[in-house]
């Protein structure tokens, strides 16, 4: 068994600045002439001298110093019995003596299986970087596809720079989110799921206009939108505490669901709220995409009439419902 | 929009010269100093006033005149509409010469014509006698009424003869009819009256209900077995639903007049009534080139019916909107298409009238052209059987032109809405 001495960080003892073994007495101080030289202006040039007794323990004993032994503010002490792991700062340097035969935890294994930090593929930074180039890349498309006015270079910029912050923002969010719950900080990956949730998202919102566009009479279009809301919000959610939990996949799953609900039942409560209220504004589905009326489906002019005749029956039932005359 | 139609209205109106030619025997008496008319006839015109029944005070005033010796007197819809609307909020009284104040009866309207028959209960033997007067155009009339209820005035003026482009007729009177003297007679300096004072647009141009349609409402009143009405809102239906099916009924039956707009042909003026206005605009250019341009092509008629304040029905409005662009894609010209089809452009209206609009959306392959139809459909609270609706039609098929068409009726019943709308869409078509 040998004895180490280690020289600690000021303020951080988990970073070791030297480290000596001991094998008789040793001295410690500003000089250069001492065995353990500490660059300290409250260390004496010979302060301390670390001496080991006949039962094998090691007493740290003051020469004199100006600041003596012990930590800043407590009880100053000529002699110290220092055990393996203690900590005695001099002048403001903290020294700890570790013995060789002590006890360690076993390796970490590099990829614990309760808390990875996401799937394999995103550990890449190419990838990562691909996904959130790929996102700005597909919304500025997408803006550009929708742009009917002139100066779409300046609404790309802007919407590419509210992208970035908003981005940073949920990455953010879940590092620091993560770093206080398993003491990871993994902004790259956080902000390569945030970029991967908004291009479903963007994706999820063609997939509705195309629905909507060419089956308009789809009465569950918007049952279907709040379904892959869920889905994906659920995913989004699930794919971020995998780097932020130590929750396994079906703990994962679970509170991706539960989040995702909430978010709907919002939303839900919103709508009904909404239509409590009245209004003259008619809210009708106007989406146009360009597509060929050729490989369109239609309703004939009969089936229009069938469908009129369902309106008036609606409306009717409103009438009903209001007690009119 | 509201501007040019309001001066274009004014420019009709002053073209009106067709007035029935008549001899001068309509001034059967000798030109007589206004201040005599006024001193003759000023009894036969009373206040009236609508009192809001839990504050007792006056939520409305009017004018009413004396047409029998009984004691019925004529007044316009307008001024009784809240007793109409709201019968146990509201209650009408007249306002004698003295202040002293009674209640009345309304016991006849005509909503379409704006006019009411009140029976006062109180002997009238002067009065007003109705029958065809005989007038040129620039006769000088005499309009009588309660103005901001400042008093009895009256006020001079011109006759003008009865607009053109209207469903309804109505005559032009030039001179100042304010609010208060509504429902007060336009009268000959002989005391034969010639119309019931109803409406302004303000600097001299007003108008007059005619003589004839208030001398059928008296008749029907006078006429043996008349019982007054018990339920005037169920006569309001009831006159807007035959109205509306005069006008409405034989609507786009016969092959309407079309015109080339664009790459498309479009119906214009579905009657003679119609009036269309049409405009052009671009959006922002750059090298000269806009990114799209829009042209409207806008057909309606002047006439609504005034039912409460915040009502009015007998709308019909035709509204074509096409689009064309050179420079956007097709993505983006289908995201132009649809921010202009998704605009919302139905009429407004107040919870205690209409319902909220239930709409549905298709694809629909018309006899000319596919096109993407939206009907928005609302119904009336109090006036069962009609509807407001709105037909909206976009055409599909090209990637840089677009034709949205647009009807708009109000107060129509079903049948004719769905026989419009099958019309409508028929004569939807490229060129």
């Amino acid at each position: 068994m040998a004895l180490i001495l280690e020289v600690l960080a000021q303020g951080r003892h988990a970073e070791v600045r030297e480290r000596r073994a001991v094998g008789g007495a040793i001295t410690i101080g500003r000089a250069l002439d001492n065995d353990v030289v500490l660059d300290d202006p409250h260390v004496d040039a010979h302060h301390a001298r670390l001496e080991p007794q006949a039962d094998g323990s090691h007493v740290l004993v003051d020469l004199g110093s100006v600041n003596g032994l012990g930590a800043i503010g407590g009880a100053r002490s000529d002699r110290v019995v220092f055990a393996p792991g203690a900590v005695v700062t001099i002048g403001r340097t903290p020294l700890r003596v570790r013995t060789s035969d002590e006890q360690l935890p076993p390796a970490l294994p590099l990829r614990a299986t309760s808390a990875g930090p996401g799937p394999t593929w995103l550990l890449r930074t190419r990838v990562r970087i691909g996904i959130i180039a790929g996102c700005f890349a597909l919304n500025g498309f997408d803006t550009w596809l929708h742009a009917t006015q002139h100066g779409v270079a300046s609404q790309l910029f802007s919407e590419a720079l509210f992208g970035v912050v908003m981005l940073a923002i949920w990455a953010g969010v879940w590092s620091v989110a993560a770093r206080v719950v398993v003491g990871r900080f993994h902004f790259p990956l956080h902000a390569a799921f945030g970029a991967l949730g908004v291009i479903a998202f963007v994706l999820r919102q063609r997939l509705l206009d195309f629905i909507a566009f060419t089956i308009p009479s789809f009465g569950g279009g918007v049952l279907a939108g709040d379904l892959l809301l869920f889905v994906l919000l659920g995913a989004l959610v699930a794919a971020h505490l995998s780097a932020a939990s130590h929750l396994g996949m079906p703990g994962r799953r679970a509170v991706g669901a539960i989040a995702a609900s909430v978010v709907l039942m919002l939303f839900w409560v919103g709508r009904a709220v909404a239509d409590d209220d009245f209004t003259t504004e008619a809210t009708f589905n106007g989406t146009i995409l360009t597509l060929t009326p050729a490989v369109l489906p239609k309703e004939s002019p009969e089936e229009f009439a069938k469908s009129r005749a369902r309106l008036r029956a609606q409306v009717d039932a409103l009438l009903e419902d209001e007690g009119s005359p | 929009m509201r501007t040019a139609h309001t001066h274009a209205f004014l420019a009709v109106a002053l073209l009106l010269a067709a007035a029935p030619a008549a001899p001068a025997a309509a001034q059967d008496e000798p030109r007589e100093a206004t201040a005599t008319v006024f001193a003759r006839y000023s009894d036969r015109i009373l206040k009236i006033q609508i009192i809001e029944t839990s504050s007792n005070a006056k939520r409305t005033i009017g004018t009413g005149f004396f047409v029998s010796a009984d004691g019925l007197m004529m007044t316009n819809y307008h001024v009784i509409s809240d007793r109409v609307q709201e019968p146990r909020d509201h209650r009408v009284e007249i306002v004698e010469a003295d202040g002293s104040a009674r209640a009345v009866e309304v016991i006849a309207i005509d909503v379409v014509h704006d006019l009411a028959i009140l029976r006062t209960g109180r002997p009238s033997p002067n009065h007003f006698t109705l029958g065809t007067v005989p007038l040129r155009q620039g006769d000088r009339l005499y309009s009588l009424g309660h103005p901001s209820d400042l008093g009895l005035s009256i006020v001079e003026g011109t006759y003008n003869g009865n607009l053109k482009h209207t469903l309804y007729p109505k005559i032009h009177f030039t001179g100042s009819i304010n609010p208060g003297m509504s429902g007060g007679p336009a009268i000959t300096n002989g005391g034969r009256v010639v119309g019931v004072n109803v409406s302004t647009m303000g600097e001299q141009r007003s108008f007059l209900v005619p003589e004839a349609q208030a001398t059928a409402l008296l008749s029907r009143v006078q006429a043996p077995g008349f019982q007054a009405s018990r339920d005037l809102l169920a006569d309001v239906a009831v006159q807007l639903r035959d109205y509306q099916q005069d006008y409405l009924g034989k609507l786009f039956e016969d092959e309407p007049k079309q015109v080339d707009f664009g790459p498309y042909r479009i119906v214009t003026e579905p009657a003679p009534v119609f009036r269309c206005w049409g405009g052009a605009e671009r959006s922002d250019e750059r090298d000269g080139e806009p990114m799209y341009r829009e042209v409207w092509h806008r057909c309606g008629t002047d006439d609504e019916v005034y039912l409460a304040d915040d009502q009015s029905e007998g709308m019909v409005e035709l509204v074509h909107v096409a689009l064309s662009s050179d420079r956007l894609n097709a993505a983006q010209f289908s995201a132009l298409y649809t921010s202009r089809f998704g605009q919302d452009e139905t009429p407004g209206g107040s919870e205690k009238h209409v319902t909220v609009w239930k709409c549905e959306t298709r694809n629909v392959g018309a006899q000319q052209a596919t096109v993407r139809a939206v009907l928005c459909l609302r119904g009336l609270k109090r006036l069962p059987g009609l509807y407001d609706a709105q037909l909206k039609v976009a055409v599909l098929g090209r990637s840089n032109a677009g034709l949205i068409s647009t009807l708009t009726l109000s107060g129509a019943s079903w049948e004719n809405i769905d026989r419009i709308s099958d019309r409508f869409l028929e004569r939807v078509s490229w060129r």
